[in-house]
């Protein structure tokens, strides 16, 4: 620290070279001109009255301590009989003695604190849960981006339900909001939370927790820094949103949870996207789906996989739904563009159109349906819905190659049904159907198939569609078969005619 | 048929009866027996498909039902 003459230096001016009774004088004046009147908040340790009728003793937090000392003349006038692990505020000055070498806290007095002790209470709490990695960045999970259901923990009367309701109704319509009513302050508000959060656990189609309470003091807030509500927000089988209080309140549930809110208000804004942005990125996402337009057909299962994995994809149906446009009416449009596209880009339908056209077909019922009967509120009734609903990683995975194999199975089945149109309509029998019979030995049943194999007298089997004649032969003739009695009945000279 | 023809097997052996029906000089005994195996393949075919998707709709409601038990 440099003093200038000018501000009258309280010690000699610095220099580099000091003796021990020069040093230690220089920071006895520092710290006493510095901390004249300080009041210290700490744990009495290591306490001794002395016969002379001073207090020697120690305060001290989690891992700190500071030597102190109450001059008799105080000591006698103190309102409370000190004792060892008594928290107290001693206020007093600080200053350091150079015979021990040590720096200490000359108190004047002790007064027990209340508030004090609350402060100790949620540092010691949250260093034991920082202790346990309960607020360790990785535990953090991530906030489902267009959530399905969402849980609301907080007070039935009062503001912030009402807000909490308008922001999640304004922001995002198509969510369900479940309150669970709780006590938020009070004795029995740490029980009432812990059980709103073991009944939100109990619902495994909720994608948000948000707990909120209003601004109050530090003592209506105290809810939030107890152990077991602390251990409730961290143990939520959803992930937490805690909205507790106004922007500088900060509680040991807002630690642990997995994002903190300023505010209620700001909580609700953090569970739910605002669907004007999420209209905007789906004209997005088509404008993309329109560059893939021209591709071969591992480009389109790969748009569909795009669209699926992309967050977007439900928020898709979620808009259709909105606007009320049923899901055969996107379809329609959707098919309408792949038409326009095929046309534009000039290129003829390939087989794989239709393929990629049932799979996508089949994603987006699947998805209709799932929307639908969410908006019915008939949340569990098929699997395929369960699986819109869980929403994760994994099961979004699992649809997208279940998208890629049904596409690759409809496909097979196309080209499947166009050889057995192809082969039906090869059916030799059809052949019979149109007035050709067919001529067989009778034994054997082999074709005839000239007709030298006959003589006059043989007989042979005439199939027709609809059954089979037995037949004999009475003449035969190579070439041209006869057509009417008068052609043959020149026999001579039937090559030379006046 | 000693092995399961496989579907790709299968469907190869459909085309190559097609052809050759499509090209129109068969005897009529023998294009009777080529249409004959080609609808048996036919059958063969979409009993294929028919078992991967139903495998495939099993497997789905498995991983859902797995899905709805770990939560």
């Amino acid at each position: 620290m440099k003093s200038s003459p000018a501000r009258g230096p309280v010690y000699e001016a610095p220099r580099d070279l000091y003796t021990v009774t020069e040093i230690s004088e220089a920071v006895r004046q520092h710290l006493e001109s510095e901390f004249p009147r300080v009041n210290v908040i700490g744990e009495i340790a290591n306490l001794k009255i002395h016969s002379s009728g001073h207090i020697y003793f120690t305060l001290r937090d989690s891992a700190t301590s500071i030597h102190a000392v109450l001059f008799r003349r105080h000591a006698e006038r103190l309102a409370l009989s000190p004792e060892n692990g008594m928290l107290v505020i001693a206020p007093g000055r600080i200053s350091h003695f150079g015979g021990s070498g040590q720096t200490q806290l000359i108190a004047t007095d002790m007064i027990p604190s209340g508030r004090g002790s609350m402060e100790l209470e949620f540092r010691r709490l949250l260093e034991r849960l920082m202790d346990e990695g309960l607020t360790s960045p990785e535990r953090k999970r991530t906030i489902a981006p267009y959530p399905s259901k969402i849980a609301v923990i907080t007070s039935p009367t009062g503001a912030v339900i009402r807000d909490i309701l308008d922001t999640l109704k304004r922001r995002w319509p198509v969510a369900e909001v479940v309150h669970i009513p709780a006590e938020v302050q009070g004795p029995g508000a740490a029980r009432s939370i812990v059980h709103a959060f073991e009944i939100a656990g109990g619902m495994d189609d909720v994608d948000t927790v948000i707990v909120a309470r209003g601004g109050g003091s530090v003592e209506d807030l105290w809810a939030f820094n107890l152990e077991e509500v602390a251990r409730a927000v961290a143990g939520s089988v959803h992930p937490v949103i805690t909205g507790i209080g106004h922007e500088i309140d900060t509680t040991v549930a807002d630690y642990v949870a997995d994002v903190r809110a300023a505010t209620p208000t700001a909580a609700a804004e953090l569970a739910a996207p605002a669907i004007d942005e999420v209209a905007r990125s789906l004209a997005e996402t088509m404008k993309r789906v329109a560059l893939f337009g021209a591709a071969s057909l591992d480009n389109k299962l790969r748009l569909v996989e795009y669209l699926v994995r992309s967050a977007v994809f439900p928020a898709i149906t979620h808009r259709m739904e909105r606007e009320e446009l049923g899901v055969d009416d996107s379809l329609e449009r959707l098919s309408g563009w792949w038409r326009e596209r095929r046309v534009e880009t000039g290129r003829a339908l390939d087989g794989c159109d239709a393929g990629i056209e049932a799979a996508v077909r089949d994603c987006l019922s699947r998805a209709g349906a799932s929307i639908s009967s969410l908006m019915g509120g008939l949340l569990r009734s098929s699997p395929a819905e369960e699986i819109h609903l869980t929403a994760g990683t994994l099961v979004h995975l699992g649809q997208v190659m279940r998208i890629r194999v049904s596409g690759a199975l409809a496909l097979r089945r196309k080209e499947l049904a166009g050889k057995m149109r192809a082969l039906e309509a090869l059916d030799p029998r059809g052949v019979l159907r149109r007035g050709y019979a067919v001529c067989t030995t009778i034994d054997e049943g082999l074709i005839i198939p000239r007709v030298e194999a006959l003589s006059a007298g043989s007989e042979m089997t005439v199939h027709f569609h609809d059954g089979a004649a037995r037949c004999a032969v009475r003449d035969k003739r190579k070439g041209t078969p006869w057509r009417k009695k008068q052609a043959s009945r020149k026999p001579s000279d039937g090559s030379t005619r006046s | 048929m000693a092995k399961k023809a496989s579907f790709e097997e299968a469907l190869g052996r459909l085309n190559e009866i097609v052809k050759r029906l499509e090209e129109g000089d068969v005897p009529l005994e023998e294009s009777m027996k080529l249409y004959e195996e080609g609808m048996r393949l036919g059958t063969v075919c979409r009993g294929i498909l028919r078992e991967a998707e139903d495998r495939m709709k099993r497997l789905t409601e498995e991983t859902a039902a797995q899905a709805r038990e770990g939560q």
